[in-house]
């Protein structure tokens, strides 16, 4: 668990390809990190996503793949880590498309496959995190979800809609971690923001740098003030750090 | 003892499930020896821990996803079974808080020979964490610790150990076993004879860490020593403090109100009252400021003051524990040799750099006692600090000099304990592998558990 000055021994991941993911667990390690779970249905994205881990300095890095759309053996990924050793932190976002799929027309995913993998399979790995960590007794878990706005036509649709489903679906799945000492914490990025929403180079300088965001969550992560059992951390937090960023020139 | 004749259908209504309070478990409450056998077998994976009633800050007393037992019905009440008034010694029950036993032994004049840790807390929780309150150099190596005690085992089964010596089987079993070795229903502690349920303090303002030790090292015999030390000094000013130094007081030296009333017991209001102000004012300089001024405004010298004897035991430890429900602080506590002990105003330098607000920091002189192969052995000087966690870089100070008081031949106590590394245990206390085997003699199936023992793979 979370010892008293906020060090964290054990990290599941769930979405090894998501930079936001990493970024978080990259902010995370600290003396106490010893073992991180990576989850992720893509097998490349999967050993990509744990090689990253490992560089941060993490001793143990475990991969565990899970297939799409089979609910029962994702219970099965989150399950055996669960019973090798308590988990601290939960790390979940949706993996966005894959560089091959925006450059590659034969490698363009379907997209119902993407959302089936990006939202089902996401949505259905959050609930079953959850259940873990009230059987658990302790333990935050983290989404990354967007904001409710309306989505530019410049930004990948599919994984906004993921995104924001997440959002809709916090507060539920924060009921099943509180029923039993568990924490969640929501950062809601404005989906303009988020680095992940698309691959166009122009629209991504505006974009929050994954490192900024795993900065402004991993503080509330670790926080020993547990009275509160759900938060929605939006982000950009200010308006004015953002248009900053964004100013021509800068 | 209360009866163990009932049926297991009763036992298992005894082992009555309800909600606890925070995210510290599921709580069961046992009435009977046998609600005790019930909860015992009907353990979760997670396991087991005794409700000592040290509050959900404490890792000792918490156990996330698992059980949580709570001594209740007979097993609290009455506190003060009987007394030996030969032996000096009382059987209490131990599911009694500290408070209800001092209340009902003050009453016939006598008090508990070894008093601290919190009044809330109970017989068994201060056993478990071998509290000890300001020093007194009359203590010998055995004063204070249990004669006998009666407990449940992991198994079930109800076991007797005689204790009173060093390296009896009841001291290394439960004092200082962290409630990981059992569930204590009845205690036979010493009495100390007192006349009142006062204290007569003295106390002085020392502007220097050399003057604390000095007053801290001497002292008439039959007196209690410690220093409340203000950890925003700097400079020549690093560990200083005020030396209290106290004793109980004689019916005849309570002023004429008093007197009639001489042994009605008094509760400490000090958690009580943090309860009240808020304990987080303003930003780190603000707070530092205000310590300052509270040991700057502090009288020089005050002689036969007259204090409650509960406040005067244990109005630190509320205080502490307040700080750690209502503010989240962490309590450092730590000995270190007698020879090292230019290291705690080196200790407080060094939180004083990272701009750390340390709170309730208390020094007492720690002799050698007979305690668990988890307790504190070593003969020195005791630092105990609640430190705010809401600052960078805390972690690895605290990591850092873990190691220093370890290399020293120091201890870092267990029983407050929220974020040691493992592997520092072993070097601290070198009987940890003969407690083990004890342990796994006691508890086979280790049904107890808390998130101390999980933290650090006891």
């Amino acid at each position: 668990m979370i010892d008293g000055v906020g060090n964290v021994s054990s990290v599941l991941v769930v979405g090894a390809a998501n930079p936001l993911c990493l970024a978080t667990v990259d902010r995370l390690v600290g003396p106490r990190l010893s073992r991180v779970y990576a989850l992720d249905s893509n097998p490349d994205s999967l050993s990509r996503g744990a090689q990253r881990i490992a560089d941060f300095g993490v001793p143990n890095v475990s991969q565990l793949w899970y297939p799409s759309r089979d609910p029962v053996a994702q219970r099965a990924a989150v399950t055996s880590a669960f019973e090798e050793s308590d988990v601290d932190v939960i790390v979940i976002g949706p993996s966005p498309r894959t560089d091959a799929a925006s450059t590659d027309a034969m490698a363009i995913e379907d997209n119902a496959e993407y959302l089936e993998r990006a939202l089902i399979d996401i949505v259905n790995l959050a609930g079953q995190c959850a259940t873990s960590i009230a059987q658990q007794g302790h333990g935050v878990m983290t989404l990354f979800s967007h904001s409710p706005r309306k989505i530019p036509a410049n930004l990948d649709h599919d994984y906004c809609a993921a995104m924001a489903s997440l959002h809709i679906l916090a507060p539920s799945i924060a009921q099943v971690t509180a029923s039993n000492g568990g924490k969640t914490i929501c950062a809601a990025i404005d989906p303009v923001r988020d680095p992940n929403s698309t691959r166009d180079a122009g629209v991504r300088s505006s974009a929050m740098s994954p490192l900024e965001v795993a900065s402004e969550i991993v503080p509330a992560i670790v926080a020993r003030r547990k009275r509160r059992t759900f938060e929605v951390i939006s982000l950009p937090r200010s308006l004015r750090k953002s248009a900053l960023r964004i100013r021509p020139g800068r | 003892m209360p009866s163990d004749t009932r049926t297991s259908n009763t036992a298992t209504r005894e082992a009555r499930t309800g909600s606890h309070p925070g995210a510290s478990g599921s709580g069961t409450h046992a009435r009977t020896l046998a609600g005790i056998q019930a909860a015992i077998h009907a353990a979760p994976a997670r396991g087991l821990t005794v409700d000592f009633n040290l509050g959900s800050s404490l890792d000792m007393c918490t156990n996330n996803g698992g059980d949580v037992l709570t001594l209740a019905g007979a097993l609290t009440a009455p506190a003060v079974t009987s007394i030996d008034w030969q032996k000096q010694s009382a059987w209490l029950a131990a599911g009694a808080s500290i408070a209800d036993v001092s209340r009902e032994l003050l009453v016939q004049g006598w008090a508990l020979a070894t008093l601290g840790g919190t009044a809330s807390s109970t017989v068994a929780g201060a056993l478990a964490l071998d509290a000890r309150g300001p020093h007194n150099s009359d203590d010998s190596e055995t004063s204070g610790l249990p004669r006998m005690i009666e407990f449940v085992d992991g198994v079930g089964n109800t076991r007797q150990f005689v204790g009173g010596a060093a390296n009896s089987p009841a001291i290394t079993a439960i004092v200082a076993g962290l409630g990981l070795t059992g569930v204590c229903t009845e205690i036979e502690l010493p009495l100390r004879p007192v006349s009142t349920g006062w204290m007569l303090v003295d106390s002085r303002r020392c502007e220097t860490s050399d003057e604390v030790f000095a007053q801290l090292s001497g002292g008439p015999t039959g007196v209690y020593t410690m220093a409340r030390i203000d950890p925003t000094g700097r400079g020549t000013g690093l560990g200083r403090g005020i030396a209290v130094s106290g004793r109980f007081a004689k019916v005849a030296e309570l002023p004429e109100i008093r007197q009639p009333n001489a042994l009605e017991y008094v509760d400490c209001a000090a958690g009580r009252n943090a309860s009240r102000v808020p304990l987080r004012v303003g930003n780190a300089a603000t707070r530092r400021a205000l310590k300052g001024i509270t040991h700057r405004t502090a009288a020089a010298q005050r002689r036969a003051e007259l204090i409650p004897m509960a406040s005067f035991f244990h109005a630190d430890c509320e205080l502490r524990a307040a700080g750690r429900e209502l503010a989240n602080t962490i309590t450092y506590e730590f000995v270190v040799p007698v020879d090292q002990s230019e290291m705690i105003p080196r200790f407080l330098d060094r939180i004083g750099h990272l701009k750390v607000v340390g709170q309730a920091a208390t020094l007492t002189r720690h002799a050698p006692r007979a305690t668990g192969p988890l307790g504190i052995t070593t003969d020195g000087w005791k630092l105990t600090i609640d430190l705010d966690t809401d600052v960078p870089g805390l972690g690895r100070v605290l990591d850092d000099w873990d190691e220093k008081v370890a290399a020293a031949g120091g201890q870092v106590s267990l029983a407050t304990d929220s974020r040691m590394r493992i592997d520092m245990i072993a070097a601290m206390y070198p009987d940890l592998a003969k407690w083990q085997e004890l342990r796994r003699y006691i508890d086979p199936q280790g049904h107890f558990s808390s998130n101390l023992a999980r933290r650090l793979s006891l």
